[in-house]
């Protein structure tokens, strides 16, 4: 056993019970600290004995929600919308996209001009729903967020 | 000798205990301190907090949790609507909210609810919002069913809407009763799948409380502006100025 | 010292021998009962694959519902046979490392009793549709403790006996040992008194993501690690190529691993430093991954031309694990950028990957130790080299089969997912096509194993071939060395 200078029983044993201890250390403290931070909020007594109470609660908020949001309004604004899309025909088009060349050519121009002749064409040549940097798109916030959903 | 096991425990100890503490317990203890946020009047929303207590958690839902973790759903469905940058779930109808709602979750969506199934992998459909989805489809295709019918019927039946829906069948927690009497709970089923004449297939109290789980899945509800970070432009903002 | 890997005196013999007897029953009982339960997992792992593709089969029998066979098939799995097989390496190992006599064979038997009843508990309560969803934590609360003490009464006896060890310094593999030893009941505490009906519902799902990367990272790897950083000098006959990276193999790991396990959640309700943190903690890892495989690869290689792992089974199953564990890091890092993780996150893949952790990287290096161990401690050498070839390819086309198959499958179904304005049940479809492969990736795990556990029972009776030489692969001739 010389070759083993550190084994003896005392030490053995104060290795085992290092042992647990390191072995229950992490458990043991994070079980103290969530008895410390208080018991998970119980559910309300009575919670179940007011379940109609909560459903007519919920029924009523639906029902003020579809009151605010009337999905006829946007159905009949739709329709004349999208006959008119599909009466326009593809043209060619004066409006400029940003980055182009001719976009860089004309804004060394003076931009007012542009400007005005941008807000003159709605986006009725716009075929993908557009994000909201497009001005036209305040004008019909039925039509776009119909489209696609307004990332927050 | 014993220096050295005392300075390798000590080591792994302190290696191990930065993230335990950092990334896992403080955050941890820090999110059970959570309450829902009160709307403020330029809101104007219809519910009373974020997240709303009504909204996620109704009627017999938080059994219907404990079935739906025992019957392995989150295995196949997810309730993580991602944000734009990580994936494309907020554009498919109905994954993000309703229409014009629609919006990534948040870790304040789950305030008050037990445990957030998260899920595994995406087999099935994600169920964030699955509580507002039916009933928007089922309306938008006329459909005579409500949508706590739907649900039962598609746990019962899950190849009566998609033949080819990888779905079990959640047949067990329904039972077989002869039909006298029972109609107006019975499921309507196709003939395929339906009993033989004079039985009709009822759902019992652990299928009412699943489709009760299901139907509180709704993860819509408007960010407070108290929440928001300062200076970001909302849509609510631009539509105030016209 | 302790690395005289040639000159074995008849001294170090009969102390080997002693260990090893002393070993004798305790690790041949953690080897067989983990060996039938991966008999059980890998069925279970074709039934819940076959029930995904094919749900209509024996519908109206609520316990062949995916949702109750796959969790089953992972518990089985990972505390059925990796954790007990890991179990047996471990006692082993620290036994020949640190030159000591396993002296509490009894307790250590009647513990894995223990294990194997919380295991048996936690697969019938699951089944039976009292789990919870929870992957690798599905079992009910109260089976954690039996589990845990299961586990407790195995490896405490592992502390003392480094304490009493021979002098001189510290073998890398030991440092492995220990910190598994330690971490696992640091992990499992932790997660099992966070995960469930919580006060905080995210972070309760976030700590499960945490817990499954942590027992991949702090358990499972560290003992493939330590029997390889052990075996594979001893195999080759040459010093570990470089001993001082393996030391800092060691140490990254330990520092890094606990901070990954969330990036399975990017982009979810988490604050978004968690996620990122353990994305960039994976992705670091890599590092030591890559310098753990070199320095592997170095050693076995050395400056011959012999191809070691022709011959020897440990060797080759090894190398084959250390060779998964690089892709597995490379994989895991990958899935930590939104790029990967738009299209993978949450699809076929992540089966795939978890199945590459536990069976591809964990499975196989252990399959290497037990070849080397089971001859040592029964006095028996393996009886047909044909059967471990069998078991080596099989397994290879297993693991093959079932990481292309969800890595292509989860690509075309989350493709097609992510085409939003196509119905969702096309993604299904693209997908199920690619379940057969999972289907018939663990058909072939299941037949490759077949042999290994007629070997094993019979190395158990005692009734393997009385031979000095071992059993090896091929034929070994002077000629044949080149």
């Amino acid at each position: 056993m010389s070759e083993h200078p550190g084994d003896s029983a005392t030490n053995r044993f104060r290795a085992f019970w290092a042992g647990l201890l390191a072995f229950v250390s992490f458990g043991l403290v994070l079980w103290i600290a969530l008895k410390a931070a208080g018991p998970k909020e119980a559910i309300e007594p009575g919670w179940a004995e007011r379940a109609d109470e909560r459903s007519q609660n919920v029924a009523a908020v639906l029902s003020a929600q579809a009151e605010v949001l009337s999905t006829e309004a946007i159905d009949k604004a739709m329709a004349p919308t999208l006959d008119a899309l599909r009466e326009k025909k593809a043209a060619k088009t004066d409006l400029v996209v940003p980055g182009s060349p001719t976009f860089m050519k004309q804004s060394q121009a003076p931009a007012a001009t542009e400007e005005k002749e941008a807000e003159a064409k709605p986006a009725a040549t716009e075929e993908k729903p557009a994000a909201a940097e497009k001005p036209a798109a305040e004008e019909k916030p039925a039509v776009e967020k119909a489209a696609a959903p307004k990332a927050e | 000798m014993r220096n050295d096991l005392w300075r390798l425990l000590a080591g792994l100890g302190i290696a191990f205990g930065a993230p335990w503490l950092l990334l896992v317990v403080s955050p941890y203890l820090g999110m059970t301190a959570a309450e829902p946020v009160d709307y403020s009047a330029d809101d104007k929303s219809a519910f009373i907090g974020y997240p709303d207590p009504n909204m996620n958690r109704f009627g017999e839902s938080d059994y219907g949790r404990e079935i739906y973790g025992s019957e392995g759903c989150a295995y196949c469905h997810t309730q993580v609507v991602r944000p734009t940058y990580a994936g494309p779930d907020m554009w498919r109808i109905g994954w993000g909210g309703r229409e014009g709602q629609a919006r990534e979750t948040r870790p304040g969506d789950f305030i008050g609810e037990g445990y957030a199934y998260l899920g595994y992998q995406r087999i099935g459909p994600d169920l964030a919002n699955v509580g507002t989805r039916i009933s928007e489809r089922l309306k938008a295709r006329g459909s005579a069913l409500t949508d706590r019918e739907w649900h039962h019927l598609h746990l019962y039946a899950p190849r009566q809407f998609e033949q080819y829906s990888s779905m079990p069948s959640f047949s067990h927690l329904y039972q077989k009763v002869p039909a006298a009497g029972r109609e107006d709970e019975a499921l309507a089923l196709d003939e395929e799948f339906a009993p033989e004449s004079g039985f009709v297939i009822v759902p019992t109290e652990k299928a009412e409380a699943l489709v009760d789980y299901l139907l509180s899945r709704r993860k819509d509800t408007p960010i407070p502006a108290s929440m928001k970070p300062v200076g970001f432009a909302s849509s609510s903002d631009d539509a105030e100025k016209e | 010292m302790s690395l005289d890997l040639n000159q074995a005196t008849p001294e170090d013999i009969r102390e080997r021998a002693a260990i090893d007897r002393s070993a004798r029953w305790p690790v041949l009982f953690f080897f067989t009962s983990a060996a039938a339960w991966l008999a059980v997992a890998t069925l279970l792992g074709f039934f819940s694959g076959l029930k995904l593709a094919v749900p209509g089969l024996w519908e109206h029998c609520s316990i062949f519902n995916y949702g109750r066979l796959f969790p089953v098939h992972m518990i089985a799995l990972v505390y059925g046979w990796a954790m007990q097989a890991g179990l047996g390496a471990m006692i082993w190992l620290m036994a020949r490392l640190t030159r000591s006599e396993v002296r509490n064979g009894t307790t250590i038997i009647v513990a894995g009793h223990i294990w194997n009843f919380g295991v048996s508990l936690a697969m019938l309560a699951v089944w039976a549709g009292k789990g919870r969803s929870m992957p690798w934590l599905d079992f009910p609360a109260w089976i954690a403790p039996v589990l845990f003490i299961g586990y407790l009464m195995t490896t405490l006896w592992l502390i003392p006996m480094y304490r009493a060890r021979r002098a001189g310094e510290v073998y890398v593999s030991e440092m492995f040992l220990i910190g598994a030893a330690v971490w696992f009941p640091w992990i499992f505490g932790t997660a099992n008194l966070l995960v469930g009906d919580s006060g905080s519902a995210v972070m309760s799902a976030g700590a499960n993501a945490w817990y499954m990367s942590n027992l991949i990272f702090f358990w499972f790897i560290p003992i493939a690690l330590g029997a390889a950083y052990y075996l594979i000098p001893k195999i080759a006959g040459r010093p570990i190529y470089s001993y001082p990276l393996a030391k800092v193999g060691f140490w990254s790991l330990a520092i890094l691993a606990g901070w990954t396990g969330f990036s399975r959640f990017v982009g979810g309700p988490f604050p978004a430093w968690i996620p990122a943190v353990s994305g960039t903690a994976t992705i670091f890892l890599l590092v030591a991954v890559l310098a753990t495989g070199i320095n592997f690869w170095k050693t076995v290689k050395g400056d011959s031309d012999v191809k070691l792992w022709e011959f020897s089974p440990t060797l080759r199953f090894t190398m084959f694990g250390a060779l998964m564990f690089v892709v597995y890091g490379i994989l895991s890092a990958l899935s930590s950028f939104f790029t990967f993780s738009k299209v993978f996150q949450f699809s076929h893949f992540v089966v795939g990957l978890d199945v590459l952790a536990v069976y591809g990287v964990f499975s196989m290096m252990i399959f290497g130790a037990i070849y080397y161990i089971v001859p040592r401690i029964t006095g028996c050498e393996w009886p047909s080299a044909d059967l471990i070839r069998k078991h080596f390819w099989f397994s290879t086309y297993g693991i093959g089969t079932v990481v292309l198959t969800m890595l292509i499958g989860g690509f075309a179904q989350a493709g097609q997912m992510n085409q939003w304005d196509s119905s969702f049940i096309l993604s299904v479809e693209v997908g199920s096509r690619w379940v057969v492969g999972r289907i018939i990736a663990w058909l072939l795990i299941t037949f490759s194993n077949l042999g290994f556990f007629y070997q094993l029972a019979l190395m158990f009776f005692g009734r393997g071939r009385r031979s000095e030489g071992a059993t090896l692969m091929q034929p070994h001739s002077p000629e044949s060395a080149h």
